[in-house]
């Protein structure tokens, strides 16, 4: 086996097989069960049945079927308000409507509780009233005055549009991919930091480099980042396409019934995302080779995670115009390419070559980085408990060049 | 051909010159010994043989040329601190570090076995390093130098933290590689350990040789005008002697300039007087390092070789 893999296989086990490590993996997973756990929980207790009752002096009441009709919702029909009034009371019902008998002028409907009731049980009752109002027209027309108007967004500078009036949940899986790769950066860059300064403070490096080179060592440790990132990337694609399929499919949860992927703009800004990654982890080794203490990593690693959310401070005009000077510039630049094609994929079909090109650019900066880190390695590594300056690390370089 | 040659080399860290100039050549089969007082730049050449550094100036010529990356497996390296990983597994670290030496996983662990019996390791192979004491990281990396059966090895204090048993134990392991074959360059604080194990030596003070050759050439080069005798009676007066001092259960006696050992011992014949022990006083291999070292101190005019 190749010196690089067996240092790519050690690495990755070596910090795979953490306790740190699987915090962090399994961190995710339950925030997102959290998050679908309280969805699912705050529908369940919307559905806990409610009784109305409504006291009908317009006499416009015929029926209390809807076709969307709710188990959970019961309609109690009574003759006076002084009847509601007692059962309201007695806590038969959580609260009652009076309908006056000039209702079908005024549309002005009386509702009287202790405690409001739910949202359902309300939309439920006007949705009656209103089917009642409409009792004599054909069911085309009752459903189209019902589903109200159908807007299209369509925006000036933007060559996506919207029929059900803005982006579905499908459209923001980019940006949604492109989170969690932050999240990721957020959480591993700091591995390779921490790697070095650790081998470098117990004097492990000097043992490997009379066994490999610098190069064979940085691409080893560098290529088990990037396989940690892959790991954690997907666990959590299968946690969230479980979560997704128990959300919509057993808990019945709506707003996860109708996900649409977008899967060209999600591909796409995956094959973005892996050379990103790998120019970040090559960054964050160059820096470690200046670093002497661990804790000195905790201090740098949050500064690169800020300037991975620029696009979201940038935010207004990214929107206002996709397509402007910034935008593309940050489309290509390696740290801010992912969080930015996935905010202008959402107004905006990125033509391919933008992908492609912000791709080959991370992918030859991670290169020419994962060169210049050895190259670092080797003036800072053994500069033991001195910080090495950019000064001394361009010095460095220079004479390397020259060897 | 020698196993190691370095010439002239030199190397600075900004403002401080750690090595100035250091020349030396180890040669086959031998245990040579790299000496000098801390700070001298003996750490610094150990890293500029091995390639870790670059050297400002000089050359460095290892296995028959520059070092390359085959070159690696054919050398083993015990820096002076622990270089192990230390939450890894004893048995797991040290199977790695062969693996990169060029061993095969199983191969590594086959060689492993013995050493770990030898060096009372292997009750504790599954142990992370970092539980071990000192003494027993130092015999793992000592373990984790020779497992790829190296050609040239080089230690860096390799008796630190060791108990005599485990010195002995060390000590031999070396020996009987030499007998082998192995080349060794051995770095050390510890002057009778150099003394029992070293064919030869290079003194380095001030990153510059101060004193370099072979061991006994330079025990009795210094040896100057001392000598060590017993008689079975009192000693008499002797003639070109400058100073008698009683030494363990002898007499140590300086020579006056222009005595010779053979005039003393002629007088004590024609004296009649029975002798039990009669030898140069060669002075120990600290005496030599303190003087060389002490002489060498900026302004003094020290003994360059």
């Amino acid at each position: 086996m190749s010196k690089v893999w067996l240092i790519v296989e050690q690495h990755f086990r070596q910090e795979v097989l953490t306790r740190s490590f699987l915090i962090v993996l399994f961190s995710m997973p339950l925030f997102l069960s959290f998050t679908i756990g309280l969805g699912y929980l705050t529908t369940r207790l919307e559905r806990k049945s409610t009784t109305l009752g409504y006291v009908d002096q317009a006499g416009l009441v015929v029926s209390t079927q809807v076709p969307s009709g709710r188990d959970e919702v019961k309609l109690l029909p009574l003759q006076t308000r002084e009847a509601a009034q007692a059962a309201l009371e007695a806590g038969q019902i959580a609260a009652y409507y009076v309908l006056p008998a000039d209702y079908r002028q005024s549309h002005k409907a009386e509702l009287v509780y202790f405690q409001a009731p739910p949202y359902s049980a309300t939309s439920y009752f006007s949705d009656v009233v209103r089917r009642n109002l409409l009792a004599g027209q054909s069911p085309a027309v009752v459903e189209r005055m019902l589903s109200g108007a159908s807007v299209t967004v369509r925006a000036i500078k933007s060559n996506r549009y919207y029929p059900d009036g803005g982006p579905g949940a499908g459209q923001f899986l980019p940006l949604l991919a492109s989170a969690i790769f932050a999240f990721l950066v957020l959480t591993t860059s700091g591995y390779m930091m921490e790697v070095l300064v650790r081998e470098k403070e117990n004097r492990t490096v000097e043992v490997i480099f009379t066994s490999v080179s610098p190069g064979q060592m940085l691409a080893g440790k560098i290529i088990g980042t990037v396989g940690i990132a892959l790991l954690q990337l997907t666990v959590w694609a299968v946690f969230l396409v479980g979560a997704v399929w128990l959300g919509s499919h057993v808990l019945a949860i709506s707003w996860l019934q109708n996900v649409h992927l977008n899967w060209r703009d999600l591909l796409l800004i995956l094959a973005v995302i892996l050379p990103t990654y790998l120019f970040i982890a090559a960054l964050m080794t160059m820096i470690g080779t200046t670093l002497v203490e661990s804790q000195e990593v905790q201090q740098v690693g949050p500064l690169l995670f800020l300037l991975l959310l620029l696009p979201i401070y940038l935010v207004i005009p990214l929107i206002q115009n996709p397509n402007n000077p910034l935008a593309m510039g940050m489309s290509l630049f390696p740290i801010t390419s992912v969080m930015t094609l996935a905010m202008r994929s959402i107004l905006w079909e990125v033509p391919l070559w933008q992908f492609a090109l912000a791709a080959a650019i991370a992918l030859a900066c991670g290169l020419i980085t994962i060169w210049l880190a050895g190259k670092a390695f080797r003036v800072g590594m053994l500069r033991y408990g001195q910080r090495l300056s950019w000064r001394d690390l361009l010095g460095g370089l220079e004479r390397g060049r020259h060897e | 051909m020698h196993t190691l040659e370095v010439s002239h080399v030199a190397k600075a860290f900004g403002q401080t010159q750690a090595v100035a100039d250091v020349s030396f050549a180890v040669e086959k089969g031998e245990i040579f010994g790299l000496l000098g007082p801390n700070g001298a730049g003996k750490t610094t050449t150990i890293r500029l043989l091995l390639d870790i550094f670059k050297p400002d100036g000089g050359t460095v010529s290892i296995l028959d040329g520059p070092m390359t990356e085959a070159k690696k497996d054919r050398i083993g390296y015990m820096p002076e601190e622990r270089g192990l990983y230390q939450d890894m597994p004893l048995e797991q670290c040290l199977v790695y570090l062969g693996t990169l030496k060029g061993l095969s996983r199983a191969d590594a662990r086959q060689r492993l076995r013995p050493y770990l019996e030898r060096f009372d390791l292997a009750a504790h192979k599954g142990k992370k390093v970092k539980e071990l004491s000192k003494g027993m990281q130092q015999k793992a990396q000592i373990i984790s130098t020779i497992l790829h059966s190296p050609e040239l090895i080089i230690v860096d204090e390799p008796f630190a933290g060791l108990d005599p048993v485990n010195t002995q134990l060390v000590k031999d392991l070396l020996q009987e590689l030499r007998q082998q074959g192995t080349t060794i360059l051995m770095s050390t604080h510890q002057m009778h350990q150099v003394e029992e194990l070293c064919d030869r030596i290079v003194l380095i003070n001030r990153g510059r040789n101060v004193l370099y050759g072979r061991l006994d050439d330079i025990r009795h080069r210094y040896a100057g005008d001392a000598l060590l005798v017993r008689t079975a009676g009192e000693l008499p007066k002797l003639r070109g002697v400058a100073q008698v001092l009683p030494h363990n259960e002898a007499h140590k006696l300086t020579l006056a300039q222009g005595t010779t050992p053979q005039d003393v011992l002629e007088q004590l014949v024609a004296q009649r007087v029975p002798v039990e022990r009669f030898e140069i006083a060669v002075p120990t291999l600290d005496e030599i390092f303190i003087r060389t070292v002490s002489a060498d101190q900026p302004g003094e005019e020290g003994e360059h070789v």
